[in-house]
């Protein structure tokens, strides 16, 4: 597992069955497709409330963390699939 | 006649990462709980069928798997995903006890006809649960906790068992007492020293033999022997025994000193949790578990009932200094017991006056921002998360068994 930590720009779409869900995002200057998310969960650092996606776009799986108090995503981690 | 169901995740450390990371589905995986701890904290079912288990050091299970991949585990997920079965459970009775981080008891007797009786309802959660989170859960069923938790321990992984009342009997008649929850190895050992080896024994043995040999705890292995829920555990309304919490390091620790930052974590957890509910405790004990897993606990009583962490944590301080630690140590908890109410009291003390209002300002604050935000600086240090004991639960007191 590789630790990234970046900001990533992401198109999600809201609602629906499965809520919200990551669609699509750019990352070191490549568009990467999600083909499925595989595990979500929330993770509290004080009053605030991340939810964290883990997607994988066939190979690799990504861990993308969206804060909804800034409306920002952000690259956690990167894991090429064993 | 009562209907219990307890939901049991299969594996549950090891069924989430293996839905997380689909290239582990359907190979043998063990969590750890950080990538210095050396002990397998959950076994996917692949690799129990090598024989790797709970507890076991990660150098033993590669011998015995040499395929085994191990994940590093992550508490967020598995408090999520266990909050959220909390939530579905509701769904179908507002009896929920959280017996652990992956398991509850639901009272589903006045209910379970509004699902269609009560494998309906098993089934429907087991299905719920696999849509949901991936994941596979056992249903064990029966008259009172003892005999639910039996019959999931009977048919998981993935099992879905009802033992009705006029079963049980029949059902324990021959069954090994070990499989009886609550009956471990040793006390199994003990049983058999005096002839006793199943549980139809166990429950027809004369009740005087048992407390001969077991005291008060003689009483509770009959009754479990019958499939009884021996009296302490018919509760419903019963108070509070005890209220501790437990960690395991990321590495093993050697001196006191060493733990003091921990021990004072699990005191203001211990703490907040109390004065949440208005309860102190007279008396301290700390749980320590070797490297070895040889665990031992020492009590050390504190005149007053007090939910004061710092009176915890000291307390808990002079215990671990006294008690000649001769293993490096992987796991501490810190309980306090002679649960009873303090809220009411007025301290008559500045000193005490000023400690009541600095803890109920940093509880306040904490309640806000979450746990931890204001805290102890030397919690400070210990930012870093283990995987969270299977006790752990999401929220309340605990219970004693
Ligand atoms: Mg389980």
């Amino acid at each position: 597992m590789t630790m990234v930590d970046e900001p990533v720009a992401v198109i999600a779409s809201f609602g629906g069955r499965g809520g919200m869900r990551p669609l699509r995002f750019r990352w070191n200057g490549r568009v990467i497709h999600v083909k499925g998310v595989t595990y979500r969960w929330v993770r509290r650092e004080g009053s605030r409330r991340l939810h964290l996606f883990s997607v994988t776009d066939g190979g690799t799986l990504y861990s993308l963390c969206f804060d909804p108090a800034g409306l920002s995503w952000r690259l956690e981690a990167v894991e090429t699939e064993i | 006649m009562r209907t219990m169901l307890l939901v049991d995740m299969d594996a549950f450390f090891a069924s989430v990462e293996q839905r997380r990371n689909p290239a582990l589905r359907g190979r043998p995986i063990g969590v750890i709980g950080s990538d210095h701890r050396t002990v397998i904290t959950t076994a996917s079912y692949e690799a129990r069928r090598y024989g790797v288990k709970t507890g076991m050091n990660i150098y033993e299970a590669k011998r015995l798997c040499p395929g085994l991949v191990l994940v590093i585990g992550d508490n967020d997920r598995y408090i999520h995903t266990s909050e959220a079965l909390k939530d579905l459970y509701l769904r179908y009775t507002p009896e929920v006890e959280i017996y652990s981080v992956d398991e509850a008891f639901l009272d589903i007797t006045g209910s379970c006809h509004l699902f269609g009786g009560p494998l309906e309802v098993g089934r429907r959660i087991k299905e719920e649960v696999k849509g949901l989170f991936g994941i596979n859960a056992t249903v064990g069923i029966g008259p009172n906790r003892v005999v639910a938790k039996l019959a999931a321990e009977l048919s998981k992984p993935d099992g879905l068992r009802w033992i009705k009342a006029e079963e049980v009997e029949g059902v324990l008649a021959d069954l090994p007492t070990e499989m009886l929850w609550g009956v471990g190895r040793r006390v199994s050992e003990r049983l058999r020293a005096i002839g006793i080896t199943r549980c139809g024994e166990l429950g027809r043995a004369p009740a005087g033999l048992l407390r001969a040999r077991f005291g008060i705890v003689g009483e509770r292995l009959k009754a479990l022997g019958q499939g009884r829920e021996p009296e302490a555990r018919d509760r419903c309304g019963e108070g509070v025994r005890s209220i501790g919490h437990s960690t395991t390091f990321p590495r093993d620790l050697c001196s006191p000193a060493e733990m003091e930052g921990w021990i004072l974590r699990l005191s203001e957890m211990v703490g907040s949790r109390a004065r949440r509910h208005g309860l102190g405790g007279r008396t301290v004990s700390v749980v320590v578990r070797y490297r070895s897993f040889e665990t031992f606990s020492r009590r050390k009583g504190m005149g007053q009932a007090t939910n004061d962490t710092h009176r915890i944590f000291h307390t808990a301080m002079d215990i671990l200094n006294s008690a000649g630690l001769k293993e490096p140590v992987r796991l501490l908890g810190v309980v306090i017991s002679g649960i009873e109410p303090v809220s009411g009291q007025v301290p008559i003390f500045e000193e005490q006056r000023r400690r009541a209002a600095l803890l109920e300002a940093v509880d306040g604050v904490n309640r806000r921002h979450g746990p931890f935000t204001l805290t102890w600086a030397p919690c400070l240090k210990r930012l870093r998360k283990g995987v969270i004991a299977p006790a752990w639960r999401p929220s309340g007191v605990r219970r004693s068994l």
